[in-house]
């Protein structure tokens, strides 16, 4: 895979207010790249300088090994596809998608073999002589999309284009985005909030807090190495637990918490007495007969859901809490509150903070 | 509902004919002196004639008048409207804190009495030695009629979303291109609207026209000389055109505003 687009160290801010600080990123060929965040972090204000709406305040938009920073937005190799659709209201489908070739002077043969073309990619072939008002949410989505796609463009842009679609549409919606990308081969670069909606559509996802990413890597890199304990608790749950070193040997390390003493996998960035947060996720803590590994806890509820259940348990003081998602078996059909139970950490999917 | 609520209805209702009565009887009045003739108060019924509007096309000065009046009205929507949309789009794109400035100059020769404004352009154009006549009447209601025109643009292009251009320029389009193939189409009409009332106020403008005209007269100014020297039939039959030219295009506003409205709606 070869990168197509760098952006290098971005910064903005208007006036006193800063919007994105330092940002840095590559977008690789036929990738479809997500930037999750909550509403007013920033995320529109990436891919409006990417598409050149808006200028970085410093920092470079790299396209071809060439800087951009001032390019206009009409010779960028870049099409948007808006949340609002801005679909133009005095055309037709046809007049809307055929407007980009229409601009670069394009045949009116051209225009037509190639819009009733991109029409059928997106499935609006019927609907060429529609008024953008006479179509519903999800069309007008494809048309806008389509409007970029017919301009063959190097990227596009998405700033959240399912934002305003319902719940059933929205799902419609991205398995035809995911399927329209494989098919088209072109790199997208996508804006949401909705984490499912990002870990489903994306081959890598960047994640923005705090004006700064707080990590770059494809769904499962995420989930499974979280590298903050933002992101542990960013997608889906995770215990957060404060752990000392007290042994630290060759083969592996003793550590001590609230819960107990347990053994964690050798790491580099650990050494005796160091403290550091230990996270595991729910399912990765399994309820396990007494043994010397296991740690004792003691029930405080039961959610039970037939197939999966969740544990929230506490140790002998009651002060610390932790969850537990274990898939039903013969150990926890016959739990109940106050009970105590044995744990084991799958230590090999923990994650280490070191703050 | 009770007895007393049923007169109430009915006293409101007379309310409302007297008033509606008192506001159009001259109007209808003029209408009904331009067909027949009157002695000491009493209508002679029988003087029923079109002679007053045949008439008219002998009045040379009152036929030349109006086309002078209809010259001037052209004129000023083609300049006022241009220049409406300019400060308008500038108005509606610029960051700048002059604008609110702008807004306001604009504003002030229509929010001034007409004698001021009128009177401040003529010793203007005294000053800069430019002769009085028509196109100086232009200047004058190009300057008062803009307000109007700016506020009617202005309001359109605050409904349309910033993505609309924005996504022009995206697909490649350079300025002219959005402005020609997206822009316009979408504020056609409010510049037709525009151009309309900016016609109708023209027309019948009176006070300030009366600084800035030189040896040539506009129809309202012909018409008030014409009082001065006593009533004529004629007066009453153009008065009466007028008013149904100006009723035409009343109407053909109110038509395109409630077009556009159901377009929206839909």
């Amino acid at each position: 895979m070869s990168e197509i687009l760098e952006l290098k160290n971005i910064s903005k801010s208007y006036g006193s207010t800063t919007v994105l600080e330092n940002i840095s990123f590559k977008i690789n060929n036929n990738e479809f790249f997500t930037i999750l965040g909550s509403s007013g972090s920033g995320k529109s204000t990436i891919i409006r300088m990417i598409g050149g709406f808006t200028k970085p305040s410093s920092g470079e938009i790299i396209f071809a090994n060439k800087n951009i920073n001032d390019e206009p937005i009409f010779k960028r190799p870049f099409n948007t596809v808006f949340q609002d659709y801005a679909l133009f209201p005095n055309m037709n489908v046809f007049d809307n998608v055929g407007f980009g070739l229409k601009i670069k002077n394009k045949s009116k043969e051209e225009i037509k073999k190639n819009v009733l073309n991109v029409l059928t990619v997106v499935g609006l072939e019927h609907f060429s002589n529609r008024m953008p008002q006479e179509l519903s949410g999800g069309q007008q989505q494809r048309v806008a999309l389509a409007r970029a796609i017919i301009c063959e463009p190097e990227i596009i842009l998405l700033d959240e284009p399912l934002g305003a679609l319902d719940a059933e549409l929205r799902k419609q919606m991205q398995l035809f985005l995911k399927e329209i990308q494989k098919k088209i081969q072109i790199s997208f670069i996508f804006i949401t909030h909705d984490q499912e909606e990002a870990i489903f559509l994306s081959d890598r996802i960047a994640v923005l807090n705090n004006h700064k990413f707080e990590q770059i890597g494809s769904p499962k890199d995420l989930y499974y190495s979280p590298k903050t304990t933002y992101m542990a608790k960013f997608f889906g749950e995770c215990n957060l637990i404060k752990c000392r070193v007290t042994n630290y040997d060759s083969e592996s390390i003793k550590v001590s918490s609230a819960f107990g003493s347990f053994n964690i996998p050798k790491n580099k960035n650990l050494n005796n007495e160091s403290e550091f947060i230990y996270g595991i996720r729910p399912e990765e803590v399994k309820l396990v007969r007494q043994s010397e590994k296991s740690i004792k806890v003691k029930i405080k509820d039961i959610n039970f859901r037939g197939s999966t259940s969740t544990i929230n348990a506490t140790n002998d003081n009651g002060d610390s809490l932790i969850k537990i998602q274990n898939i039903s078996t013969n150990i926890s059909k016959s739990l109940s509150i106050n009970d105590s139970i044995d744990i084991e950490f799958n230590t090999d999917l923990g994650s280490i903070f070191i703050e | 509902m009770t007895r007393l609520e049923n007169y109430t209805k009915y006293l409101l209702a007379g309310l409302t004919g007297l008033i509606v009565a008192a506001l159009y009887a001259p109007i209808v009045l003029t209408i009904f002196y331009s067909f027949y003739k009157s002695r000491k108060g009493k209508v002679d019924w029988n003087s029923f004639s079109y002679e007053p509007y045949t008439k008219l096309i002998y009045e040379r000065q009152i036929l030349e008048s109006l086309m002078n009046s209809i010259y001037v009205g052209v004129v000023t929507v083609i300049c006022s409207v241009i220049i409406g949309f300019y400060f308008a789009n500038y108005y509606h794109t610029s960051k700048s804190k002059m604008k609110e400035f702008l807004q306001f100059i604009i504003f002030l020769p229509f929010l001034l009495p007409p004698i001021i404004t009128g009177l401040s352009l003529l010793i203007f154009f005294r000053e800069i030695n430019l002769p009085r006549s028509l196109n100086t009447v232009v200047i004058g209601h190009t300057i008062f009629v803009l307000a109007i025109v700016f506020k009617i643009i202005l309001n359109k292009l605050e409904t349309l979303k910033p993505s609309l251009m924005e996504s022009a320029y995206d697909l490649g389009a350079s300025k002219w291109q959005a402005f020609y193939y997206v822009l316009l189409p979408n504020i056609k009409l409010s510049l037709i609207i525009a151009g309309l009332l900016a016609f109708t106020i023209s027309l019948d403008e009176t006070l300030i026209t009366l600084f800035l005209i030189g040896n040539d007269t506009t129809w309202p100014i012909k018409l008030w000389a014409k009082m001065r020297v006593g009533f004529s039939k004629q007066v009453n039959a153009s008065v009466t055109l007028i008013l149904i030219l100006t009723s035409l295009l009343v109407l053909l506003i109110a038509s395109i505003i409630s077009r556009s409205e159901k377009k929206i709606m839909y």
